[in-house]
């Protein structure tokens, strides 16, 4: 018999929103906080939200101490530089897949702080794919355009959203990788479960355009759970997130169905 | 550009296991909302972002460093790895969970709190001992008279709760032991630790806030 997975009621929630607010947690218990929170009813996350605001500025126990001025640039300096670092770090990335004499046309009319965003956002979709066991060779013309074309602050979310980062390096959110059935390489799905809480979260990248197909679990005893539509549309990955109970959260096989019901992705 | 996303279902699977396939959050994700766009420009490592935000928590972040360290050089080095660190995960920064002054006050405590534990500095037998006959045990730890010195008014509201609560707040938010750990320190159950936190910290603020009203 299946057993629903509990969400913590309104009291317990509210007191670990107080732990949480105060760092008080530990990683696991800070992400099921968090997927009870986005699981909870609007009005109970407006008040914890509300509550979290007032203990984040309440002053009214802490020293009455204020930075000296000089602390302000020393604060700026430290950032920048471990901002040149890493972007030093990643900058051989971001030629990755580039065309030579379309890196070097870019290097002629893209800035420091452009390469340095290019690079982060192709550092974290290689991450990404990596996570996912994608070949980046391929994937990483398209992207570095899209990259280098796009509002570079808004790419990272828009590719793959910050929901991304609680499967990325987590061994509780295996990822399992689609085929097309007909044979054609093109196009990669990828499916990750957390299975201690149950969130899912999908990947796909290079989908045809107008292509629709619907994702199913599909438990042990064959019943079928639909876990998300995907369209593909006009970017070059497309992501969502769903949830199922963490009873059978590792005992899913997937596959893809279009919109006749033909197996189309396994 | 945006990416299209379909409006999830809520269904009743008929062997009774509730699937819920959730909004997709980008749909709804406030891209003009000002906080969002400040930590988009900090994650590129705008300065004048970072300065930004710099000027509007460093008084927070340079106050809850003091509450926890020892002395002003210490703080501001934590406060300059604050805001490397508020840098690093300025992507992670969603508005549709928190507002900006949580999300940095969260990352801050983290941070004092990771610094904490990783001090070598071993408590003195008796400040841990004489709440509940508990022998010390290795951990991180400012000392008691610090902690007067720098916080008398906090040392004072919390003399005035239960005991449980005062001595998981002691253990936990100023010596840095974990929740499990003060869960065995006090042989209690870890769900009445997290409780007992929980309503002690609350207290504390409603408490300070009384006193603070009472002065003006």
């Amino acid at each position: 018999m299946m057993t629903t997975y509990e969400q913590p009621d309104k009291k317990q929630l509210l007191e670990l929103a107080v732990l949480d607010s105060h760092g008080l947690l530990e990683p696991l218990e800070s992400d099921l906080f968090n997927s009870a929170f986005l699981n909870a009813p609007v009005t109970l996350q407006e008040e914890i939200q509300k509550m979290q605001e007032e203990l984040a500025v309440d002053t009214s126990l802490l020293p009455s101490d204020l930075p000296d001025a000089s602390l302000r640039r020393r604060v700026l300096d430290a950032v920048a530089k471990a901002a040149d670092e890493e972007a030093d770090r990643l900058a051989p990335l971001a030629l990755i897949g580039a065309r030579a004499g379309a890196s070097r046309h870019n290097q002629r009319s893209v800035g420091t702080s452009g390469w340095r965003a290019v690079a982060m956002v192709l550092f974290g979709v290689s991450v990404v794919l990596a996570a996912f066991s994608i070949s980046a060779n391929n994937r990483a013309d398209d992207i570095t355009k899209y990259a280098l074309n796009a509002d570079v602050a808004q790419t990272m979310s828009d590719l793959v959203g910050t929901e991304f980062g609680e499967f990325i390096r987590n061994p509780s959110a295996p990822a399992v990788g689609l085929e097309r059935t007909n044979g054609d390489p093109t196009g990669y799905v990828r499916v990750a479960i957390n299975e201690r809480t149950g969130a899912g979260y999908i990947l796909a990248i290079d989908l045809k355009d107008g292509e629709e197909f619907f994702i199913q679990g599909m438990t042990p005893d064959g019943t079928i759970i639909e876990l998300a539509h995907l369209v593909a549309g006009n970017t070059p990955v497309v992501a969502q997130t769903f949830s199922v109970d963490i009873a059978i959260a590792g005992t899913l096989t997937y596959r893809a169905i279009d919109t006749t019901g033909k197996v189309v992705w396994s | 550009m945006g990416i299209r996303f379909l409006i999830g279902l809520q269904v009743m699977e008929p062997c009774g296991v509730l699937l819920r396939i959730q909004w997709m959050w980008r749909w709804q994700l406030p891209t003009n909302e000002p906080d969002y766009r400040l930590m988009r420009r900090v994650a590129l490592g705008e300065e004048e972002a970072v300065a930004e935000l710099y000027d509007r928590f460093a008084p927070l972040v340079f106050k809850l460093s003091r509450q926890f360290l020892t002395n002003t050089a210490e703080s501001e080095d934590a406060v300059q790895e604050i805001f490397v660190r508020l840098w690093k995960t300025a992507d992670r920064f969603d508005p549709r969970k928190a507002k900006l002054v949580t999300w940095v006050m969260l990352i801050t405590r983290r941070h004092l709190i990771d610094r904490i534990r990783k001090k070598s500095v071993r408590p003195k037998q008796q400040e841990l001992g004489e709440h509940h006959g508990e022998t010390a045990t290795d951990g991180p730890l400012p000392s008691k008279i610090w902690l007067e010195e720098r916080n008398h008014m906090l040392l004072q509201q919390l003399q005035t709760l239960p005991e449980l609560q005062r001595t998981v707040i002691e253990r936990a938010y100023f010596q840095g032991f974990t929740l499990r750990e003060v869960s065995r320190q006090l042989d209690a159950p870890l769900g009445t630790v997290k409780s007992a936190l929980s309503r002690g910290l609350l207290r504390l603020r409603e408490r300070g806030d009384k006193e603070k009203s009472a002065f003006h």
